[in-house]
Formats: C-alpha cells, sequence, structure tokens
C-alpha cells in the first residue's frame, strides 16, 4: 500500500531528524560553553572552560606586575582581590560578554568567550 | 502527455492525481532537506576561527586586535601601537607631546604633524567644542591623576589663558605659543586609521580593532555584520548592539567616571570654554563613521556641545549619532535601521533624527 509506504518514509525521516537534532543541540551547548580567557600584557596564560566548574575556587595571579586573586564559579569569574593601586578590577565585578574584567597596572585581562555574542562593546 | 506515462508507470493517472503526488514529492524532499541544511550548518560552524587576537596596553587602556590573516602582523601592530603611545603621550616625559608641552620644542614627526593638522580641521569644524590644547585645564583637574581636585576659579581662568587652538601652527613642524597640547581626545581614533592602512597593506579583509572602547569593525565576521554594542551610561549592560561593517564606533560617556567633592559630581570631560566638566543632559555620546579619527574628536566635541547643539551639528555635517540622555534616545535614522535596543532600553523615549 502506498499510505503504509508513505508512513514508513515519514517515520525513517522523523528518527533522522530527532538524531540530527540532538546532535545539533550536543554541539552548540559544546560551542556555548562559557570560556574564559586569561591574559597578561597580551599573553594568554590560561583557558578556564566556566560552564565546567563544579565548586568555586580562587586562583591566584602573580606577575611582575603584581597580584590578583581571580574567583571562580560556574559561568562566573570575578576579580576579588588584587594589590594594585585603585583596585577598579575589584569593583567592576564578574567579566561579562563583550565587557572583559581588566586590571590596567597589572596587564591583567579575563575575557569571555562565547558564541553568537557581542563582539566588541563601544564606551 | 509523456510525462504522465512516466509519473503512473502502469497505471493511467488524472493530471489532478499527479498534482497530488508532485506535491508529495516536494512534500518529501521538504523534509529530506531540513535535516542536510541542518548538517552543513553544523559543519559549518566546526571550523575553526579564521582570526588571531592579541591584547595591547598602550594609551594607558587595554587596545584589542583580531583579524582575519597572518599570525606575525601581532607584533608589528603592537610596535605601530607603542611608537605611537610614545610620541602622542602626555603622561610619559619622553615623549615628543610632553617635550614640546614642557619646553617648547617643535615636533617634526610626520605623525604628529598630521594627526595635529586633523585637530585644527576639528576644533574649526566644532567651533572650539573639540580642543585639542585643553592639557593645562586637564592637569590642573588631574584627572590623568588618582587625586583629582576641584581648582578655585582664579586657577581655572588662569589656565584658560594657556588654551586654544589658535596658539598651535603646523607647517614642517608643530610649533605652539604658550598653548600645550593633549591628543588623547583623538589618538585612538588616529592610531585606528593606522592599523586600518597597515591591515589593508597586508591584504586583511576583516578585522576588529577595539583601542579601549573606540571600535572599528573592518569587513565582516565569517560573513556577517560585526555586532558592536554600545555601553549603558547607567548600568553595566548595554544600550543596544549595531550591527555594521567598515564603521568605526566611538563614544564619550561619563558612566562612572567622576569624582564626587562636597556632594557634587566632577564628571571627566571638560568644556574647553568654562574650563570645567561639562553639565548637560548628556549621559552618552556615540558616533558612527568611515573615519575613526573624525568619530573620535566629535564624539567629545558633540558631548561638550550638549543636545540641541549637537543635533543641529549632526543634521548639519550629516553624522550618524546615538545619544543617551537624562530624557531618552536620540538615533540618527541610519542607524535606528541597525541598531537594536536591549530590554532595558526597549521602552525608552526614542527621537530619529533624519538627515
Amino acid at each position: 500500500m502506498v499510505k503504509t509506504r508513505v508512513l514508513v518514509i515519514i517515520a525513517i525521516v522523523l528518527v533522522l531528524l530527532t538524531v540530527v537534532l540532538t546532535v545539533v543541540f550536543l554541539t552548540r551547548n559544546d560551542d556555548g560553553n562559557k570560556v574564559a580567557v586569561i591574559s597578561v600584557n597580551g599573553e594568554i596564560i590560561e583557558k578556564i572552560d566556566l560552564s565546567k566548574v563544579a565548586a568555586p575556587y580562587d586562583k591566584e595571579i602573580i606577575t611582575e606586575y603584581g597580584k590578583n586573586t581571580l574567583h571562580i564559579e560556574k559561568n562566573s569569574i570575578s576579580v576579588s582581590d588584587a594589590d594594585c593601586p585603585n583596585r577598579a578590577c575589584v569593583a567592576s565585578g564578574p567579566a561579562r560578554d563583550g565587557i572583559p574584567l581588566v586590571c590596567l597596572p597589572h596587564r591583567l585581562v579575563v575575557t569571555i568567550t562565547t558564541e553568537g555574542d557581542v563582539d566588541a562593546v563601544s564606551e | 502527455m509523456d510525462f504522465y506515462k512516466n509519473a503512473g508507470k502502469n497505471r493511467l493517472i488524472s493530471p489532478s492525481e499527479c498534482g497530488r503526488i508532485n506535491g508529495m514529492k516536494r512534500f518529501f524532499a521538504t523534509i529530506l532537506f531540513v535535516p542536510i541544511l541542518i548538517m552543513t550548518m553544523i559543519l559549518a560552524g566546526c571550523q575553526t576561527s579564521p582570526f588571531v587576537e592579541r591584547s595591547y596596553f598602550a594609551m594607558d587602556t587595554v587596545m584589542t586586535v583580531k583579524y582575519a590573516g597572518d599570525e606575525s602582523y601581532l607584533a608589528e601592530i603592537g610596535e605601530i601601537l607603542s611608537d605611537l603611545d610614545d610620541t602622542l603621550s602626555t603622561t610619559k616625559k619622553t615623549s615628543l607631546i610632553s617635550r614640546l608641552n614642557e619646553s617648547g620644542d617643535p615636533i617634526t614627526d610626520p605623525n604628529v604633524i598630521s594627526i595635529v593638522r586633523k585637530s585644527l580641521e576639528y576644533a574649526k569644524k566644532t567651533e572650539g567644542a573639540f580642543d585639542p590644547t585643553v592639557y593645562p585645564l586637564v592637569k590642573l583637574w588631574g584627572f590623568t591623576t588618582d587625586s583629582p581636585a576641584v581648582p578655585t576659579d582664579e586657577e581655572i581662568a588662569a589656565a584658560l589663558q594657556k588654551v586654544g587652538y589658535d596658539k598651535i601652527a603646523v607647517s614642517d613642524s608643530v610649533t605652539t605659543t604658550g598653548a600645550q597640547l593633549d591628543l588623547g581626545g583623538i589618538a585612538k581614533g588616529y592610531a585606528t586609521e593606522k592599523l586600518k592602512e597597515y591591515l589593508a597593506e597586508k591584504g586583511v579583509k576583516d578585522a576588529l580593532i577595539n583601542l579601549g572602547g573606540n571600535v572599528y569593525a573592518m569587513g565582516k565576521k565569517n560573513g556577517v555584520d560585526w555586532q558592536i554594542a554600545v555601553k549603558d551610561p547607567l548600568s553595566e549592560n548595554y544600550v543596544g548592539v549595531l550591527s555594521l561593517s567598515d564603521r568605526a564606533v566611538v563614544t564619550s560617556g561619563l558612566y562612572e567616571r567622576f569624582f564626587e567633592k562636597d556632594g557634587k559630581k566632577y564628571g571627566h570631560i571638560l568644556d574647553p570654554k568654562t574650563g570645567k566638566p561639562v553639565e548637560n543632559d548628556f549621559l552618552s555620546v556615540t558616533v558612527v563613521g568611515k573615519n575613526a579619527t573624525k568619530c573620535d574628536a566629535f564624539s567629545t566635541a558633540l558631548f561638550v556641545m550638549g543636545k540641541e547643539k549637537a543635533i543641529s551639528f549632526a543634521l548639519k555635517n550629516k553624522i550618524d549619532v546615538l545619544f543617551v540622555t537624562t530624557d531618552g534616545i536620540v538615533i540618527t535614522a541610519n542607524l535606528e535601521k541597525i541598531f537594536t535596543p536591549s530590554s532595558g532600553y526597549a521602552s525608552a523615549k526614542k527621537t530619529v533624527i533624519v538627515w
């Protein structure tokens, strides 16, 4: 019967679609991971996948310019302490899409990268 | 009738039935097309980014340059930026500008001649709302230091004596008669233009130049326009996002950068005529255009002018602007087409300028 054949084809297509969509969403989730890129004086020193942070922790970054303590939790990174003069990096709160954490005197920059975000912020 | 024979094989079918079968074929083709399309999109998404990126520290700010091209240009870009900083800085004692300011040494450096020429052009055009000779005022208010202070009216009057773009002359060198230069209001724009030239020379088509929030979007990002947000002067969010290509986006804003003294707030943008921080209904001024130097100078100038004058200046000179005022948003029609307000500004009062 034509009708059963049609149903079979529809079933196959539905199964295919499900598989494809599952793959799409899995890959999307990977692409959409919030990754913090930490650089000092322009050199990338570390990348942290913030979406995979299980428990909050602190990380100290000590360079020739000074010391910053980063507070890292799931999907969030901020500077909790620093020995720079004005501590603007501590006051600025967590890094956000397009707005990096910056400690100018210590030449420390933490950017957050996720797909499909704003590319830059005019300020 | 051959067509009906082929389609129906051993059956005799009517033209209307044939249409139904074709319709079903189209239906299946569509259903199959969707997964294929999605697959293609996934594969396209998996491609590694063609962009290389680096941050630099110059002109007392963070700069990020990102482009699709050879990694080896990164070092030269750093040199261009630090050379300009070493030449134009007012905080580095050894810079050509500092030496001119302190001891009146004339400058013959071609970059300085070119940037001062541009500064004078924009100063004239904005009737002094942009003025490259505000250095005595900047120093007096201490905006470049960690301890800004409110000067007395006498001190301001004395500093104003030394301010005025008519006190600089450019020929084959830059000389001043008592004036001191601060090119901070134009240096990042000028540096952007230098980087644009350099990247174009190297055959780079797509790049994003972000010099401390002065942004230039060159070409496209993976075939689509760059998404450039404008910072909200009142929060850590955005006013909205501009989607564009081959344009500079430069914003002057007060943000949280003011200091308080005896309960009064002082912003960091100085009016070259009064010698005092600008007080008007602007919270931020964004200028969008092809030339980053011009956008840089005009964003400061328009902020100083205030809303009414700035609107007529933008109309007269056909400049694309986005103003955030205490009373809502003012935007030119060209920008409105490519602007997506963020949720906080979706229902803000909006005035559209058409030129």
